[in-house]
C-alpha cells in the first residue's frame, strides 16, 4: 500500500481556493542519521477553509506527532525530515522559532488532550487568558482584556465568566477547563483550530457537550478543525473528511461517508469493525452468530463457538457476590497535616447482588465510585458500613488469615496493565509466585506449568515466561494481567476499566478473549467501566452508580426501557454512533 | 481568616514536637556517662563537698524533677547556670550563636542564589553543553568535603591571591560591615556548597520537568515566548519545591556551618559547644542544643508556611 494514490491533489488544482491547510510528503523523525526512526513517513492532506477533517489512527500512529509538528511543537529529539506544511499558502517548514510563534495562536489554535493539566494550576484562569490576549493583541489594557476574555468565556458556554476567570484551574471541572481551552485556542479566531483528542479524558456526556462546542465555533469564526481522534464515534460525529493513518503512514483518506461504510482499505474496516457499538450484540444473536467484535452481522460464524444468549444463560443463578447497603467515607486533613479535617462519601449505600456465571457490569462517570465499590467488593478496602458477602464468606468482617484465605477465590484485573505489573520480575514469575504463594501448586514447578496453561489460555505462547513488561505491547501486558488473574482459578474475576487503556482494535481482541474465558472457564465478572457501548456488548446486567449512588440497575435488554433513570439516559444519549450509512451529522 | 487560623495549626503542630526536643536534650544531658563534678573537682574537694556542690547544681533530685527545673529554667534563668563558666548558659551562648546565625544566613543566601543560578542555566539548557558542563561541575562538588575545600578556598584566596581574610572575624560590630563581608565570603561558600549543589540539582529537573508539561504546550501553542514561560509559568511552579528544599537544607548547611566555624576559625556556637562536650558542661550544651533545635524548628514553620502559601490549592 503506497500513499501516492492518495496524495492530495497539487499546483493543477489553482481555481480551489487556497486550502487552510495543505501538507505534503511530511517526514518526522525522532533522532538523527542511521538511528534515526521515521513516526510520520511521507503523508500528505490538505483542509479546506471550514472544513473539518479527522486523522484517525491508533496510539504510535503518528498522528499526535503530525498535528505538532504544523506549530513546530515536536519534541526536542524529533525534526521534521521533509516534505512541506503550507498554512493558507505560507510554508512553515523551515521557519525559525521566532517566525513560527508569529503563527502560533494567532493563525492556527491548539486544543491538547487532558484540560486537568493544559493551564497552569498556579494562576488563576483570568490571568491566563489575559496573558494569550496580550500576546495576540499587544497594547491592550487591563480592563480590555478582561472583557475579551469574559466575552470569550460565554462564546464557550460558561454563563458565570466572572467566578471562572477569578478561580483557579483545579476549582474546575475537566469539562469546563476544556471550554476555556477551546476558549483560549480560538479567541484570536485562527484559520485553523487543531484539537488533539479533546474529548479523550473526558465522561462521555461531557465529550458530546465539548465536540458539539467544537462545531459551533468553527462554525461561528469559519475555522478549519484538525481533530486528532482513535475514536470512530468521534469522527463520525464532527468530520467532514477523514484520514486513517498507521504506523506513520495514511492509509486512506476521504468522506467521512464512504471511509466509515465503505471503506476501501482494510486496516480501516478492522479499526471501525472492533468499535462496540449499541445493539451490535443483539445484531449478532439475530444473526445467529457468536458475539465476539470483529465479527460483522451476516458473516460466517467462526466455527466451534455458540451464540450466547443475551438473557443470560443462566437467570436464575446463586448470587456469588451480595453487597448489602455498603457505605465507604474517605477523610482527609487532620492533626499533623495543617489541614483540617473533611471527609467525602464516595459509595452510599450500595446494595446489590452478582450471580454466579453472569457478567455483571457497573458504569458511571469519573468519581461515581465505581472504582471505590471494586475495591470494597475484594476487600482491598474496608467497608465504612455494611456487608460484602462473597459465596458465604462475611468480606467485608474477614481480616488477616481469613481473609487471605478468600482472596484466590475472586481476581482482580485493573486499567493500567503497565503499573499492575512488576517492571523488574519477568511475567512468568509474576503468574506462578501468587499461585505458590496461595499454595494452588505444590512446587514452583507445578507453578510454572500452570503458568504456561494460562499463557496459552489468554492466547499468549510459552515463549513469552520469561519476558518482562517493557517487552510487551499494552494488549499482551492486558493479557499478562489477566492471566495473572486466572492462574489462581477464581470464581470471579474484578474488572476495573479492563480495556480503558488500549487502542479499540486491542480493546476487541481483549473483550473476546475475555468473553472466550468466560465460556470455557464458566467464570462470573463484575465488569467496571465507562463506556456504555462496551458493558453493553460485555455485560448481562448493568448497575450504573452516580455520585456514590446506585440509581439504575437493569438487563442488558432492557437498556432502552422507559423505566431507565435520568443518569442512564443521560449515557445513552452520550453515545456517538458510527453512522455507517453515510447520513448526516446532528444538527 | 483562614490563613491565620492556618498558620495557628501549624504552629500547635509544633508543641509536641518541641516537647519531645526538650525530652530528648535533657536525657541526653543526664544520661551520658562521665560527672562533670567529679571531673572537675575530684581532686579539690572531698566527697561531701562534691555531694552539696551536687545538691546545689539539683543533680540529686528524681529525673523529672530535674526536667522540670531545667525547663523552667530555660524561661527564667537563661537556661540555668554554666558549670565550667558560672554564668547563664544563654549569655555564654547569645554573641557565638549571633556569630553563627550570621554565618547560616550567608550560606543560605549564597546557597540559594548561586543554587538556583546553576539549575536554570542547566534546565533551560537540557542536554546542552551548557547543561553538561554544570552538570559536571555540580558532580565533582558534591563530592568535596567542607574541610578540605574551605582549606583550599583559603589557600588560593586567602593566601595566593590575597583577595579576603583567612580567618580572624573577632566581633560583627569592630570593623564595619565591609570587613564583615570580606570576612564572610569564604567561610559562607564552604558552608553552602554541598546544599547549593542538591538546589542546583532541584532546580534542573524542576525546570525540565515543568518544560515537559501540558500547561507549557498550551502557551507555547499560543506564540508565548521561551523567556515569559520561563519566568513566569516555570519559575511559578517549580517555586514550592525550591523553597521546600532551601527549607530542608538549612539544616544541612547549619551543621556544615558548624564544622566550617573550625576551618575558618569563627567564633560560633560550633566551636563552644564542641568545648562544652569536652568540659562535660551540660547545662551549655543543652543550651546549645537547645538554640539549634529551635532553629531547626523555625526554619520548619516557615519553610511549610511558605509552600502552603504558594500552593493556589490551600487558599480560601
Amino acid at each position: 500500500m503506497t500513499d501516492l494514490d492518495i496524495a492530495p491533489r497539487r499546483e493543477e488544482s489553482r481555481a480551489l481556493p487556497v486550502p487552510a491547510l495543505e501538507v505534503t510528503d511530511l517526514v518526522v523523525e525522532f533522532g538523527s542519521g542511521e538511528s534515526a526512526t521515521r513516526v510520520v513517513d511521507g503523508i500528505g492532506f490538505s483542509i479546506a477553509p471550514g472544513e473539518s477533517f479527522a486523522l484517525v489512527g491508533e496510539s504510535g500512529s503518528g498522528k499526535s506527532i503530525t498535528a505538532a509538528s504544523i506549530l513546530g511543537l515536536l519534541p526536542d529529539d524529533a525534526r521534521i525530515a521533509g516534505g512541506s506544511i503550507r498554512l493558507g499558502g505560507d510554508e512553515l517548514v523551515g521557519l525559525g522559532s521566532n517566525a513560527l510563534r508569529s503563527y502560533r495562536g494567532a493563525r492556527v489554535g491548539m486544543v491538547f488532550q487532558n484540560p486537568l493539566a493544559s493551564l497552569d494550576p498556579s494562576f488563576k484562569v483570568g490571568n491566563q487568558l489575559r496573558e494569550i490576549i496580550g500576546i495576540h493583541r499587544p497594547g491592550t489594557r487591563r480592563a480590555q482584556q478582561e472583557q475579551i476574555a469574559a466575552e470569550w468565556l460565554g462564546h464557550v458556554g460558561i454563563a458565570d465568566a466572572p467566578r471562572v476567570l477569578a478561580a483557579y484551574p483545579h476549582e474546575l471541572s475537566g469539562g469546563m477547563r476544556q471550554r476555556v481551552m477551546i476558549a483560549i485556542a480560538s479567541l484570536s479566531q485562527p484559520a485553523l483550530l487543531i484539537a488533539d483528542e479533546p474529548t479523550t479524558a473526558l465522561d462521555a456526556v461531557i465529550q458530546k457537550q465539548i465536540l458539539d462546542l467544537l462545531r459551533s465555533v468553527i462554525a461561528e469564526t469559519g475555522s478549519s478543525l484538525l481533530i486528532i481522534t482513535h475514536d470512530f464515534g468521534v469522527v463520525s460525529y464532527v468530520a467532514d473528511r477523514v484520514a486513517v493513518m498507521k504506523q506513520g503512514r495514511l492509509v486512506e483518506q476521504g468522506p467521512r461517508s464512504s471511509v466509515l461504510s465503505a471503506p476501501h482499505d482494510a486496516y480501516t474496516r478492522t479499526l471501525i469493525d472492533a468499535v462496540p457499538e449499541i445493539g451490535t450484540r443483539f445484531a449478532l444473536e439475530r444473526a445467529g452468530q457468536p458475539r465476539r467484535l470483529g465479527v460483522r452481522p451476516g458473516l460466517a460464524a467462526a466455527p466451534g463457538t455458540q451464540p450466547v444468549s443475551a438473557e443470560g444463560h443462566r437467570p436464575a443463578a446463586a448470587p456469588i457476590l451480595t453487597a448489602e447497603r455498603v457505605r465507604k467515607e474517605f477523610v482527609v486533613g487532620g492533626i499533623g497535616t495543617g489541614q483540617s479535617k473533611r471527609s467525602f462519601l464516595a459509595v452510599d449505600e450500595v446494595s446489590l447482588e452478582i450471580r454466579r456465571g453472569e457478567v455483571f457490569g457497573l458504569i458511571g462517570e469519573s468519581g461515581s465510585g465505581k472504582s471505590t465499590f471494586a475495591r470494597l467488593a475484594g476487600g482491598l478496602l474496608p467497608v465504612s458500613s455494611g456487608t460484602v458477602d462473597f459465596g458465604g464468606a462475611p468480606l467485608s468482617t474477614l481480616t488477616g488469615r481469613a481473609l487471605r484465605a478468600v482472596r484466590p477465590r475472586f481476581q482482580y484485573v485493573f486499567q493500567d496493565a503497565t503499573s499492575s505489573l512488576n517492571p523488574r520480575v519477568t511475567v512468568g514469575e509474576q503468574i506462578v509466585r501468587p499461585v505458590v504463594r496461595f499454595g494452588k501448586a505444590r512446587s514452583v514447578r507445578e507453578g510454572r506449568a500452570r503458568a504456561s496453561e494460562v499463557l496459552d489460555l489468554v492466547g499468549l505462547p510459552a515463549a513469552y515466561f520469561d519476558r518482562y513488561p517493557h517487552e510487551l505491547s499494552g494488549g499482551q501486558r492486558q493479557r499478562i494481567g489477566i492471566a495473572r488473574a486466572l492462574a489462581l482459578e477464581p470464581e470471579l474475576l474484578i474488572l476495573d476499566e479492563p480495556t480503558s487503556a488500549l487502542d479499540v482494535s486491542t480493546q476487541a481482541t481483549i473483550l473476546n478473549l475475555l468473553l472466550d474465558l468466560r465460556e470455557r472457564l464458566d467464570l462470573t465478572y463484575l465488569f467496571i467501566g465507562h463506556n456504555l457501548a462496551v458493558i453493553e456488548f460485555v455485560c448481562d446486567r448493568i448497575g450504573v452508580l452516580e455520585a456514590g449512588r446506585l440509581v439504575d440497575v437493569f438487563h442488558a435488554t432492557d437498556l432502552f426501557s422507559p423505566d431507565r433513570s435520568p443518569v442512564t439516559r443521560a449515557l445513552l444519549g452520550a453515545i456517538l454512533p458510527i453512522a455507517l450509512d453515510g447520513g448526516g451529522q446532528a444538527p | 481568616m483562614g490563613t491565620l487560623k492556618h498558620i495557628g495549626w501549624r504552629l500547635a503542630n509544633i508543641l509536641p514536637v518541641l516537647l519531645i526536643v526538650s525530652v530528648l536534650t535533657f536525657l541526653i544531658g543526664r544520661l551520658t556517662p562521665g560527672d562533670p563534678i567529679q571531673g572537675q573537682f575530684a581532686r579539690t574537694f572531698s566527697p561531701e563537698q562534691i555531694e552539696a556542690i551536687r545538691d546545689s547544681y539539683g543533680l540529686n533530685l528524681p529525673l523529672w524533677q530535674q526536667y522540670l527545673k531545667w525547663v523552667a529554667d530555660l524561661f527564667v534563668a537563661g537556661g540555668g547556670n554554666s558549670i565550667v563558666q558560672d554564668a547563664p548558659v544563654f549569655d555564654v551562648l547569645w554573641p557565638n550563636f549571633l556569630n553563627t546565625i550570621v554565618l547560616t544566613v550567608a550560606g543560605v543566601l549564597i546557597c540559594a542564589v548561586v543554587g538556583i543560578t546553576i539549575g536554570t542555566i542547566a534546565g533551560a539548557n537540557h542536554r546542552r553543553a551548557a547543561d553538561r558542563f554544570s552538570m559536571l561541575f555540580v558532580q565533582v562538588g558534591s563530592n568535596l568535603s567542607v574541610y578540605w575545600f574551605g582549606l583550599i578556598l583559603i589557600w588560593v584566596f586567602a593566601l595566593q591571591l590575597k583577595w579576603l581574610p583567612v580567618s580572624g572575624m573577632q566581633s560583627r560590630n569592630g570593623g564595619g560591615f565591609g570587613d564583615l563581608l570580606a570576612h564572610l565570603i569564604l567561610p559562607g561558600i564552604s558552608a553552602a556548597l554541598i546544599s547549593m549543589l542538591v538546589l542546583a540539582r532541584f532546580t534542573r529537573i524542576g525546570i525540565v520537568q515543568e518544560s515537559h508539561s501540558d500547561y507549557y504546550k498550551t502557551f507555547q501553542s499560543q506564540g508565548a515566548g521561551r523567556l515569559s514561560l520561563l519566568g513566569k509559568h516555570v519559575g511559578r511552579n517549580i517555586l514550592p519545591p525550591v523553597v521546600n528544599i532551601i527549607g530542608l537544607e538549612i539544616g544541612t548547611l547549619l551543621t556544615g556551618v558548624l564544622f566550617v566555624e573550625s576551618v575558618f576559625n569563627w567564633p560560633g556556637i560550633g566551636t563552644q559547644l564542641l568545648n562544652a562536650v569536652n568540659g562535660k558542661d551540660y547545662p551549655l550544651i543543652q543550651g546549645g542544643v537547645v538554640l539549634i533545635a529551635l532553629v531547626y524548628l523555625v526554619v520548619n514553620l516557615v519553610t511549610d508556611i511558605a509552600v502552603d502559601a504558594l500552593n493556589p490549592r490551600l487558599k480560601r
